[in-house]
């Protein structure tokens, strides 16, 4: 689930991929994608609680990123990351969400009992809820740390911001997500 | 650890009563506001917190009776954090993504800069014509260097001369 670090060998070999990729080779682009598309999209999906919206987030930023691709300064994980953590921003900003699901999910599992189905379904709409009702910056501490698995090291190092400000954002989200959850589940 | 915010009257030198040698100067009150506050030990459910971060254990949290309450609560959210954490995208996604995008390498950023009128929306294959239109002499007149020679030294000066000439001649009819 902890996203991997970016350590110097990964950052040099995305910038040999972009060095490809601005001589011509665009094809080499697609190494980029599949590296990074996964955790992106688990940010995608947590901020947003759409899937379909997380998809086409994350393919706005692919291509906004091919666009700017010589921009690139320093880290190009850490770069990619604020493309796409601003469009989440932005789409939060700018559209009332009236549903979140998570379809493709809600299938029974064949492991569990039509109680613990129907528990676990509850929950996933309680949880998009309260998560919804947060604010856009304590929602992402709490899915980076708790959705995306990352550390609070990792988490200052993709937002520019320090470990103190994450973990006071990540506590308030967790006790705001209690008052919320606590009638029902505590 | 928190920063003891109450004013004491003689500027902090009594801090924890003892009397410090030398004390400082007051703080102005602006100081005090540009401080950095280590605001997380001032979180209540302490515990719970340590323990969600990984650096307490189960029992810990169990045993702190504000953050017991809670536990089984965090284990629930836990598991199906934990399955959103395993979602993947389809796999045709960067087949997808690698569709949309238009032809031809991304504009380099010395094209991009030099032809500054390409913007965000300009498409890759706008890279050609970029370069093509460097190629071609973009300065207006006045923007070009000035060569100043002999020749030109003169005929600046004729200029001049007849334009005076010009100018007292129309003042005097006047």
């Amino acid at each position: 689930m902890t996203a991997p670090a970016s350590p110097p060998d990964l950052q040099q070999a995305d910038q040999d991929i972009i060095a490809q990729v601005l001589d011509g080779n665009r094809e080499a682009f697609a190494l980029l994608i599949r590296r990074y598309s996964d955790p992106l999209y688990r940010h995608a999906l947590g901020m947003t609680g759409s899937p379909d919206v997380a998809e086409d987030i994350l393919q706005s930023s692919f291509i906004k990123a091919f666009h700017h691709l010589s921009e690139v300064r320093g880290r190009f994980d850490a770069w990619l990351f604020r493309i796409v953590a601003n469009g989440c921003k932005d789409w939060l900003k700018n559209i009332r969400r009236t549903h979140l699901s998570y379809d493709e999910d809600d299938q029974a599992s064949q492991y569990a009992t039509p109680d613990e189905d129907l528990d676990r379904t509850e929950l996933r709409t309680d949880l998009d809820r309260a998560l919804a009702s947060l604010a856009p910056s304590l929602r992402e501490a709490f899915v980076m740390k708790h959705v995306e698995g990352r550390s609070y090291e990792e988490m200052a190092d993709l937002l520019g911001t320090t470990v103190g400000a994450l973990k006071m954002r990540v506590h308030r989200a967790r006790e705001a997500l209690q008052v919320l959850l606590e009638e029902k589940y505590a | 650890m928190l920063d003891d915010l109450k004013k004491s009257p003689d500027g902090g030198a009594h801090r924890d009563g003892v009397q410090q040698d030398g004390a400082r100067p007051t703080r102005l009150p602006s100081a005090m506001v540009d401080r950095e506050i280590p605001i997380v030990a001032a979180t209540h459910f302490d515990a719970m917190h340590r323990w969600l971060d990984g650096e307490a254990s189960d029992a810990v949290a169990e045993q702190d009776p504000e953050s017991a309450r809670y536990v089984a609560l965090w284990r629930r959210v836990g598991e199906e954090t934990a399955r959103r954490g395993s979602h993947r995208l389809s796999s045709d996604f960067a087949s997808r993504v690698m569709s949309a995008l238009p032809g031809g390498a991304p504009m380099r950023a010395d094209l991009a800069l030099v032809g500054g009128s390409v913007t965000e929306s300009a498409a890759p294959s706008l890279v050609a014509a970029t370069a093509a239109r460097l190629d071609a002499p973009t300065r207006t007149w006045w923007q070009g260097s000035l060569e100043l020679n002999r020749g030109t030294a003169l005929a600046a000066a004729a200029g001049l001369v007849a334009v005076g000439l010009l100018l007292g001649a129309a003042l005097r009819g006047q």
